[in-house]
């Protein structure tokens, strides 16, 4: 008899051991939030012992939550429990609604359904910040124009508030870059190449394929500004590949991520928020790449001229294109950390 | 929600029926080489781990034989098998950081088997059910009220094609196959996904027949 007690105390210790202290400087919790026919995951990773949050939008549409879990976001993990969220559509979300029914609208809310699942398991008193990166500028942005009162600060990192314009101030911009690294001799043959495209993308206006051409050209131009050493180096930027590659399932989140993209290609050329962002009036921080050929830095320059805060920050990355927590990871997670640190 | 439960209904009752057994020796004899069941490991994207089980019949076979000659062995046959079966399966695999999916299906195969003993296979599963159980789950409402359900799941239509290969063996074990299923989830946010699976498993014959 007392042996079995022994054990069975043994056990009950064991099992109390094993349970996860909710507000640890070592989260690594996943979970599930249901909000209106659909199951979106958010992966909630970092020290959650100072109750600050940071939620991150990934870009897209269709990127997946867990793909900023690189460079300097991961490193801020240290410091702050950040969550990825899949949102919906996108990643390994579930659910049965109609194409029409996914609107930046409903997105927004569903991120305001997280922030009401992560109070109420970690507690009211969160210190919440939202941030943003390209398409995901443009949905936190209509989350802070639905609801800001959750957010202690709001951060764009190369967002996309104004889709709508970004086809004209990509022709603007292409040809800039181009001109400046033919001047400094890099690559030459490629930006001249670039240029021809722009002269033909110019006299076509804009379709669908030349959206889709530009945003190509965007990413190709990157490889040869990173080749040119022009943009930051990676190298040392913390990423496990393995954990990439297990986490979600590639088959899934890939199909997905064409399966909203296409659902929500009108956005493209349908949203513009500039008239409303004075209405977003929390601490707000501004980052941006110089090289950014995705989303170029006029958008960004907008957005910091048109949001209502008192309080926002601008804050240029000389030698960033559109990923600038990649790029210049050290540089972003300082400045993340400057702001987090000034608004919470 | 009923369709889902429908489709369980008639995937289950098919492999009740699968599990019948005359009366007779003969009709024993006959079916015990007619059925044979599989256990396999079933991998969704390869590796996330999950476990099938499952009951094939033969209802179609056709065996072509020829003499060969051959100078130093001399006279042999050749057999040639083709089989037509059906098969009901259960299982469910593990993806670690959102579910646990929970899948029967019924399917019908074509498999070919050499002279040799090597085993083609091929085959489609009109009828398919795939449910995901999610981990930790909270539900919000409309109104802006967070739950925590006990158990949350979505329910799929999976259809799916099977491709694969396989060996006879000669033992209790018959054979073992190497599978591969591309099966479909429908309806999938707004539209469709897939999940690619990757099977190795053994087939077996458990009953035994009286002499």
């Amino acid at each position: 008899m007392k042996n079995i007690t022994i054990l069975l105390f043994s056990i009950i210790l064991l099992f109390s051991a094993c349970e996860k202290d909710d507000l640890s400087n070592t989260l690594e919790d996943v979970l599930t939030v249901k909000y209106k026919n659909a199951e979106m995951p958010a992966y909630i990773y970092g020290n959650g012992s100072k109750k600050t949050f940071i939620i991150i939008l990934n870009g897209g549409p269709g990127g997946k939550g867990l793909e900023y879990r690189v460079g300097g976001v991961k490193d801020l993990e240290k410091k702050y429990a950040i969550v990825y969220m899949d949102q919906r559509g996108s990643g390994m979300s579930t659910g049965n609604y109609s194409g029409p029914e996914i609107t930046p609208a409903l997105m927004a809310e569903d991120v305001l359904a997280l922030v009401k699942v992560l109070k109420y398991k970690y507690g009211n008193d969160l210190n919440l910040f939202l941030l943003g990166h390209s398409w995901g500028g443009l949905l936190g942005s209509k989350v802070l124009l639905t609801d800001q009162t959750p957010f202690k600060g709001w951060i764009e990192v190369d967002g996309g508030h104004n889709l709508k314009g970004l086809y004209d101030d990509l022709l603007v911009r292409f040809p800039e870059i181009a001109d400046e690294q033919i001047v400094a001799g890099n690559s030459v043959d490629f930006w001249k190449s670039v240029n021809s495209t722009i002269n033909r993308l110019k006299k076509d206006g804009y379709t669908d394929d030349n959206g889709t051409t530009l945003n190509e050209l965007a990413y190709n131009s990157e490889e040869y500004l990173r080749n040119d050493s022009v943009l930051g180096d990676q190298a040392g930027m913390s990423i496990n590949l393995m954990n990439y590659l297990y986490e979600e399932s590639l088959i899934i989140t890939s199909i997905s991520a064409i399966t909203i993209n296409t659902t929500l290609s009108y956005i493209w050329t349908e949203i513009d928020y500039t008239k409303e962002l004075s209405k977003i009036t929390i601490p707000s921080m501004i980052m941006w790449g110089k090289y950014d050929l995705v989303i170029p830095y006029k958008q960004g320059e907008e957005a910091y001229d048109n949001i209502g805060s008192t309080k926002k920050t601008w804050v240029f990355f000389e030698s960033s294109g559109h990923s600038a927590m990649m790029d210049e990871y050290k540089k972003f997670e300082q400045e993340m950390i400057k702001f987090i640190e000034a608004n919470k | 929600m009923k369709t889902a439960i429908i489709i369980s209904i008639i995937l289950l009752s098919f492999n009740i029926q699968l599990h019948a057994q005359s009366d007779t020796i003969k009709q024993q004899k006959f079916q015990s080489e007619k059925l044979n069941f599989n256990a396999s490991y079933y991998g969704e994207t390869g590796w996330y781990p999950g476990l099938k089980i499952g009951a094939e019949y033969i209802i179609f076979e056709k065996k072509k034989q020829k003499i060969k000659h051959h100078k130093k062995k001399g006279e042999f046959t050749k057999t040639k098998t083709n089989q037509f079966i059906i098969t009901g399966n259960l299982g469910f695999y593990w993806q670690p950081h959102n579910y646990t999916s929970v899948f029967t299906n019924f399917a019908i195969l074509y498999r070919h088997t050499t002279n040799k003993g090597f085993q083609y296979n091929f085959g489609i599963s009109p009828l398919g059910l795939n449910s995901f159980f999610f981990n930790e789950t909270y539900t919000v409402s409309d109104n802006g009220e967070v739950k925590k359900p006990f158990l949350s799941a979505r329910f799929f239509y999976s259809p799916s094609i099977i491709v694969g290969i396989g060996h006879t063996m000669k033992h209790k074990l018959t054979a073992w196959f190497l599978n591969i299923h591309l099966t479909s989830l429908l309806p999938y946010n707004n539209a469709v996904n897939f999940s690619a699976v990757l099977e190795l498993g053994f087939r077996f014959n458990i009953i035994k027949v009286k002499k």
